[in-house]
């Protein structure tokens, strides 16, 4: 224990700070006990709201999160023996007859704790449940974000996503999905699907696709932490380190990338001084290590477009050529209309707009990208960079009836604006 | 746990009756029953006969109204069940893969869990 008893504040801080480092693990060590995820969180609930009492009383553990778990146990043993029939109490109690869950010194238990945390990322990642419902999970279960907090980041009902979390731990109970590390040969399968849910919280942190708030650094936030808790659990997956990556490279422009007004601010005109350079030489560790296994992954790949922009000094340095390759690479991992689009964009740059305005007319009859701002934008900015203004003003118009987020709309204004005076 | 397997298939999509193909598909149906036996998961299931022949039973008021045809106006044809019992969700997944309605891309397999009453 600590000699000093902490201040008032000063606890409230540790015991959030614990929260953000031990939710996650907790609920999975609960979960080999409960094997329900309901009753896990609850108890893990119910420990750390008597932390707050304890550690004010008798000072911050030496291990918080040791404490935490030992005290979510003996929260599951009361309820256990306070059930109403003795068998039920049995049945329940009967879980702790493992010998590897009863009786270890708090090293034995954390060398444990790792894999049931990895487990239950794999569960609330299951192919099985929806894919919404995987973020919402994820973000609750393992990250341990408040409903409430989930519902204000994608702009849901409390109640929604109360329903929507309750639905899914139903699910998982119901319908058998193993609380358990995947069989070794599905483990790949199983983690690009964790790596996907990962980005999605991410991209829905770093632009909102609804709403006023382009960016909500709360599930950045998350998405990075998960993504570096997952390389520390799984340390020799070469993807781990490019997703981690991507998110730090992505994630080192945000002080530059919008102005005190909420507007975006283009590649081009951002201050690169501005952005995050420790972030960025994190980044690159991460990068080398993705990219030492051949062939490199998606994120990797990924990852090393988003590099190429950090290396540059300044917009017109960017390596268009080595960014169009890097495409080709990624096209051959995955066909995806959003890559050809952006590959389509490093062309334009690398070759010139008129060249790339063909490509760009093939991509429109995609029905991914039909009615997509993205493809609406990026044809005004060809025209617009080829000097065919009326045309392009026309395309930035489209573009902003397609668009829902306001930033989006605020920046594309801006375009047409600035074609208007020109006329 | 046991698992009901409900197969549907895509109109047209299997091969047709005593076809060349469809002595092969039918055997791979056999094969996949073989190693569910030696798995010892197989715990029941039958074909059935095609929509056309469905008859559905209903009661509106007091009568008991029967209706010439499945009860529900889909595309896809329900082509029969299977109960198996497995540790979980994951094991079933696998088993449905590897049917060959599923394997061969000819359609689909809803995996319903049974109800546990021993269960809360």
């Amino acid at each position: 224990m600590s000699a000093e008893l902490p201040s008032k504040a000063g606890l409230k801080r540790q015991v959030d700070d614990t929260y953000t480092t031990e939710w996650g693990r907790s609920v999975a060590f609960l979960l080999r006990l409960t094997r329900d995820l309901q009753a896990a969180e609850d108890c893990v609930q119910d420990a750390f709201e008597s932390a707050l009492v304890y550690w004010r009383r008798d000072g911050v553990p030496d291990n918080p999160g040791a404490w935490i778990r030992k005290a979510a146990k003996h929260r599951f043993i009361d309820a256990a023996r306070s059930s109403r029939t003795r068998q039920e109490a049995l049945q329940r109690l009967s879980y702790l007859d493992q010998p590897s869950v009863l009786n270890n010194g708090v090293e034995e238990l954390d060398a444990l704790v790792t894999d049931d945390e990895l487990a239950l990322i794999f569960l609330c990642c299951h192919p099985a449940i929806a894919v919404t419902d995987q973020v919402m999970l994820t973000l609750r279960t393992v990250a341990g974000l408040p409903p409430r907090d989930i519902a204000a980041a994608f702009f849901a009902k409390n109640e929604a996503v109360r329903t929507r979390l309750l639905r899914a731990k139903r699910k998982i109970r119901g319908a058998g999905i193993p609380i358990k590390l995947p069989v070794a040969g599905e483990i790949d399968k199983r983690l690009r699907q964790v790596f996907a849910v990962i980005y999605l919280i991410f991209n829905e942190g770093y632009l909102a696709s609804r709403g006023d708030d382009a960016r909500r650094p709360d599930l950045t936030r998350e998405a990075i932490r998960l993504a570096a808790r997952l390389l520390e659990l799984v340390p020799n997956n070469n993807e781990s380190h490019g997703l981690l990556a991507l998110l730090l490279f992505t994630d080192s422009r945000t002080p530059a990338r919008l102005t005190a007004g909420d507007m975006l601010v283009p590649l081009d005109e951002q201050d690169r001084t501005r952005w995050n350079h420790e972030v960025i030489s994190i980044a690159f560790e991460h990068l080398d290590r993705a990219l030492a296994c051949e062939p490199p992954g998606r994120y990797a790949l990924q990852a090393a477009i988003a590099a190429e922009h950090s290396k540059a000094i300044d917009y017109a340095a960017t390596d268009w050529s080595a960014i169009v390759a890097l495409y080709d690479c990624l096209l051959e991992i995955e066909d995806s209309a959003v890559y050809r689009l952006n590959r389509c964009v490093a062309f334009s740059f690398a070759d010139s707009p008129l060249a790339a305005l063909e490509q760009l007319a093939e991509l429109g009859k995609e029905a991914a990208l039909e009615s997509h701002h993205l493809l609406s934008a990026t044809r005004g900015d060809f025209l617009r960079r080829a000097g065919r203004n009326e045309e392009a003003l026309t395309a930035y118009q489209v573009a902003i009836g397609q668009a829902d987020n306001a930033s989006v709309q605020k920046f594309l204004q801006r375009r047409v604006g600035e074609l208007e005076a020109k006329d | 746990m046991k698992y009901t397997f409900i197969l549907v298939a895509t109109p047209g999509a299997e091969p047709a009756y005593g076809s060349d193909e469809w002595k092969d598909y039918a055997a791979a149906y056999g094969a996949w029953n073989e190693q569910a036996a030696k798995a010892g998961i197989h715990r029941g299931g039958e074909p059935v006969q095609p929509p056309e022949r469905a008859t559905t039973v209903r009661k509106v008021g007091d009568d008991v109204k029967l209706h010439d045809g499945p009860f529900a106006e889909t595309k896809e044809i329900i082509l029969g069940w299977y109960l198996v019992e497995v540790d979980d969700l994951d094991e079933a997944i696998k088993w449905a893969s590897k049917m060959p309605l599923v394997d061969r891309g000819f359609g689909a397999i809803e995996i319903r869990p049974s109800v546990d009453f021993s269960q809360g």
